[in-house]
């Protein structure tokens, strides 16, 4: 396999009453799996159709391995597409449909059976080969759709949420599976979804979009333990992190929740010298809340719960903190009714805190 | 992902211009030359080599055509033709008035209701595919007993009958595509099902309903075996006015041409309003946009 | 005063009832097409059929008292070889018409599949001809035809010499005179089909197969046409189905002549019935060919009948 690196530079996309892709700047190393992840709208499918040809990006390049291939037709470029919703050519069988990319370069028939079996043989669906689309099930669709990109060797293959039409059970196998795939037939691949627990699981690299502007690049351990804006910290995770709204204390170099204070000691000149103001958020995900029943530490503050829910071994308590509606996650051996006073901590490690105009993570 | 995807779409090649420009010419040929025809003064009209663009245009034709030919300079004897433009218009629009009522009521029972079942719609169907005059044949001996042989109802009622098919069918494919619910909610708040057709449906559809008459209209209007059979003398039509200039009164190119143009403006005029709608009654609606 | 408002609301209120209930949906809307259909065509219908057992000439005498030939007349219409020779030679007609102008749209449809410079006044230029009336066109191509006509001019120009054609005045060039009327009056018929067709395709497989790297015209030839085979059906079906019937344009330009080299079915069953007058014999003639186009066009039309119940 060829070496193949993908960098989009400055790439933007236009239209009449929005933009799409905002200044988008990324470089996707040959053979990993990046993944462009973001909720519906955010330009991440757009991005795939630039990278790929179909749709003229209003500014910017795009290079593949230092080619740069920005204008040029989607024929001629070297990308794979398998689309969401398969678009399998519905007059043909399947073994066509896989040997369409084949048929049209003038391979010779017996290489294009060769190829088109070993496909089949890897992704499992020689038993359907002579069928026709009209009585495929969706993961065979899928199968064929991705099968018909593979046997031409693309320089990069672009899935646009390919596993949102399946059910659920299926699409935990299929991830691993694509992923046990790009490994090992050493594949650069460029995915989209809107699913962060299916980017954090296969990806190498994940891309965070909201808007049509890049907010992370990073691989999951990065975005997950080091989100850089109050979109990705509250994004990646689930259950999903909690945010507090609180104002810096200069003069005591603490936070004031409204429930306590939380002094932040070594963080103290940071975050005085990077916030645009005293109005903060402080992010910090369910299960780095510890919970207890007695104030047994000097920075334990005092809680009302409101909820409880037991979800096997651990738990969701839900309480209002100074006005924020807080989910902790706690061992199932704790047990909470509502009304019962507990006692929380926050770990001044595990913590993160947002500017609140800027949105931006200081720490 | 946004609704105002762009996909590149291939620009035009010159093989793709030499076929536009070919087709172009064979399209407009026969519309230049009738055209030319009808402003031909009399010498003209029967030269070797043919003339293609006339010395003058020769208004009189058009003029002979609702004046009478000897006030517009003509030997020969011109029919007037207002009489057949008004008989035309009469028929045309009291046919198309009734066809589309008719086909209005008949397309909700078929669309809303599955009236007839299995069978009407086929019935219909075949009635659109049978040759006309294998009805008209009947058809003058029935008339000729109820006395609607050369009258304005005779061929308006026929009119009616040989496009309800076209009617019905258009317009139920019309009213397919207004979901079922609306009416269902305007039952559940007291109306009764025909009510609900007319004061729900009804005005959603007005855009296909418009369509549709304008689309019967331009058959009417242009209808000629059935004027041919059903009118002598009292009613005269277009089309077979048309006609007559060859038989009865010599080889008048001049005139003749002018009122084949006359008769075409309307149609012309309607076909552009109608455009969008048509792929949808000319396929059965086989095809939606 | 009061009691007549009541009886008034009630026997309002009592119609709407009715009109409510099945049977009185069914008459308010079903009842007209029925009268109008079933009056004029079922009702003669079976006049023809009666008429049809019979020799009847009105010259001769009332309807009723025409004489029974207990079917002879049918027997007479198997015989009758004009009958026959017009009714090849209307499929004849209709099926090399039908093809020339599934060709001429099909190409004109890829043609505007492309985009360019005044595609949307060029597309309402195209379907002008659909639109004219029939009787015009004839006349109109019964002018161009003519021995001393611009065709033949034409011709003339491009082959070098002057040459007449003898259009109208022989039966092969006249067949090919009225199949040239109908191409051009009915190809764009073809056209806005198709080009309607294509643009109602799906998107994402043609883009799917752009980026496998298919040149447009192999997009054209696998992806597209393919896709398109329903509705190119359903054209076709339906065209032929109109062109069958031809009668207008035949009938303006040659009259079925010269002798009877052009006769539709359409214009023998005319001539025979209302020119020579006999309606006896005519009314065989038209239940005959009524039975054969049904039989011959009932099952080409079943995927219009299916695609209507979807």
């Amino acid at each position: 396999m060829d070496i193949t690196e993908i960098f989009l530079e400055k790439l933007r996309k236009e239209y009449r009453s929005l933009v799409a892709v905002k200044d988008l700047t990324l470089k996707v190393e040959d053979r990993s799996l990046v993944t462009l992840l973001g909720p519906s709208g955010c330009g991440k499918t757009t991005t795939l159709k630039m990278i790929c040809g179909l749709i003229p990006p209003t500014s910017g390049e795009i290079y593949f391995d230092n080619v740069k291939v920005t204008y040029l037709r989607p024929q001629e470029r070297k990308a794979g597409l398998v689309f969401q919703d398969y678009a399998v050519f519905p007059t043909m069988s399947a073994f066509d449909n896989i040997a369409f990319g084949l048929k049209i370069k003038g391979v010779p028939k017996r290489e294009i059976k060769k190829r088109v079996m070993e496909v089949a043989e890897t992704l499992n669906i020689v038993e359907v080969l002579n069928t026709m689309p009209g009585r495929m099930t969706q993961s065979e669709l899928q199968s064929i759709a991705l099968a018909r990109t593979l046997v031409t060797n693309p320089s990069v293959l672009l899935l646009d949420e390919p596993l949102s039409n399946l059910d659920a059970a299926f699409r935990i196998r299929m991830r691993a599976e694509l992923k046990r795939l790009q490994k090992e037939i050493q594949q650069t691949v460029i995915y989209v979804t809107h699913d962060q627990i299916e980017a954090m699981s296969i990806s190498d690299r994940i891309a965070i979009m909201n808007l049509g502007v890049l907010h992370q690049y990073g691989t999951p351990s990065e975005v997950y333990n080091q989100p850089k804006t109050k979109f990705v910290a509250g994004f990646i995770g689930s259950p999903p992190m909690n945010f507090i709204d609180c104002t810096f204390l200069e003069d005591v170099g603490c936070l004031d929740l409204g429930f306590g204070r939380l002094d932040i000691g070594k963080f103290k000149d940071i975050v005085d010298e990077e916030a645009s103001s005293s109005e903060l958020i402080m992010g910090v995900r369910p299960e780095d809340i510890k919970v207890e029943s007695k104030p047994e530490f000097k920075e334990s503050m005092e809680i009302v719960v409101e909820a409880y829910e037991p979800l096997g071994d651990e738990a969701i308590v839900d309480a209002d903190l100074g006005g924020n509606l807080v989910r902790m996650a706690v061992p199932i051996t704790l047990t909470a009714n509502p009304g019962d006073k507990k006692y929380v901590r926050f770990d001044l490690n595990r913590i993160h805190i947002i500017d609140k105009k800027t949105e931006n993570v200081i720490v | 992902m946004s609704a105002e995807e762009e996909v590149v779409v291939e620009k035009q090649g010159a093989v793709g211009w030499i076929v536009i420009i070919v087709g172009l010419v064979l399209t407009l040929f026969p519309i230049f030359w009738i055209l030319s025809t009808s402003l031909k003064s009399m010498g003209e009209w029967v030269t070797y080599p043919p003339i293609f663009i006339p010395e003058r245009a020769a208004v009189e034709n058009y003029v002979s055509l609702f004046i009478g030919a000897s006030q517009a300079g003509f030997i020969a004897r011109v029919p007037v033709v207002t009489r057949a433009i008004i008989d035309s218009a009469i028929c045309g629009v009291g046919g198309t008035a009734l066809s589309l009522i008719i086909g209005l009521l008949a397309a909700f029972g078929i669309s809303r209701h599955r009236m007839g079942g299995e069978f009407f719609p086929i019935f219909l169907l075949a009635a659109r595919m049978a040759p006309p005059i294998v009805a008209i044949v009947p058809l003058i001996v029935l008339y000729s007993i109820l006395g609607l042989v050369d009258t304005h109802i005779g061929l308006i009622l026929a009119y009616a009958c040989f496009t309800s098919p076209y009617s019905t069918w258009m317009m139920a494919s019309f009213i397919d595509e207004v979901p079922r619910e609306l009416e269902d909610s305007a039952q559940v708040d007291g109306l009764s099902a025909v009510e609900s057709h007319f004061k729900v449906t009804l005005p959603l559809v007005k855009g296909g309903v418009a369509a549709t008459a304008l689309f019967l209209f331009i058959l009417n209007w242009s209808e000629f075996i059935l004027a041919l059979c059903l009118s002598h003398v009292k009613i005269l039509t277009i089309p077979v006015q048309v006609r007559a200039f060859v038989w009865y009164s010599g080889m008048l190119y001049g005139p003749q041409s002018a009122l084949g143009v006359v008769a075409i403006i309307p149609l012309i005029i309607f076909s552009l309003l109608i455009q969008r709608y048509l792929v949808r009654g000319l396929t059965f609606g086989a095809i939606r946009k | 005063m009061g009691s007549i408002v009541t009886k008034d609301r009630t026997w309002r209120r009592r119609l709407s009832d009715f009109i409510d209930t099945s049977s009185g949906r069914f008459i308010i809307l079903h009842g007209p097409i029925y009268v109008i259909l079933y009056l004029i065509l079922l009702f003669p219908f079976l006049l023809e059929i009666f008429l049809s057992f019979s020799n009847w000439e009105p010259g001769r005498g009332e309807w009723w008292l025409a004489q029974f030939n207990y079917g002879l007349g049918f027997s007479m219409v198997f015989q009758d070889v004009r009958l026959w020779y017009s009714v090849g030679r209307t499929f004849l007609i209709s099926g090399v018409a039908v093809c020339v102008e599934f060709v001429l749209g099909l190409i004109g449809a890829m043609v505007f599949s492309r985009a360019f410079f005044g595609k949307r006044i060029l597309t309402s230029v195209f379907l002008i001809p659909m639109f004219f009336m029939p009787v015009v066109v004839a006349y109109n191509f019964w002018m161009m035809f003519q021995p001393q006509g611009p065709i033949n001019f034409l011709v003339g120009r491009i082959i070098g010499k002057d040459i007449i054609i003898p259009w109208l005045s022989e039966g092969g060039p006249a067949l090919a005179a009225i199949i040239v009327a109908d191409i051009w009056q009915w190809t764009p018929f073809m056209f806005l089909i198709m080009t309607s067709g294509i643009l109602a395709l799906p998107e994402n497989p043609i883009s799917a197969a752009k980026v496998l790297g298919a040149s447009e015209w192999q997009i054209f030839r696998y992806v597209k046409l393919p896709m398109l085979k329903n509705i190119i059906i359903i054209a076709f079906v339906i065209r032929f189905m109109e062109a069958l019937k031809l009668f207008d344009t035949a009938f303006i330009m040659t009259g079925g002549g010269p002798g009877f080299m052009t006769e539709t079915l359409s214009i023998y069953t005319y001539i025979v019935s209302i020119s020579n007058g006999r309606l006896g014999y005519g009314s065989s003639v038209a239940l005959v060919l009524l039975i054969l186009i049904l039989f011959i066009v009932t099952p080409a039309v079943r995927p219009i009948l299916r695609r209507r119940e979807v």
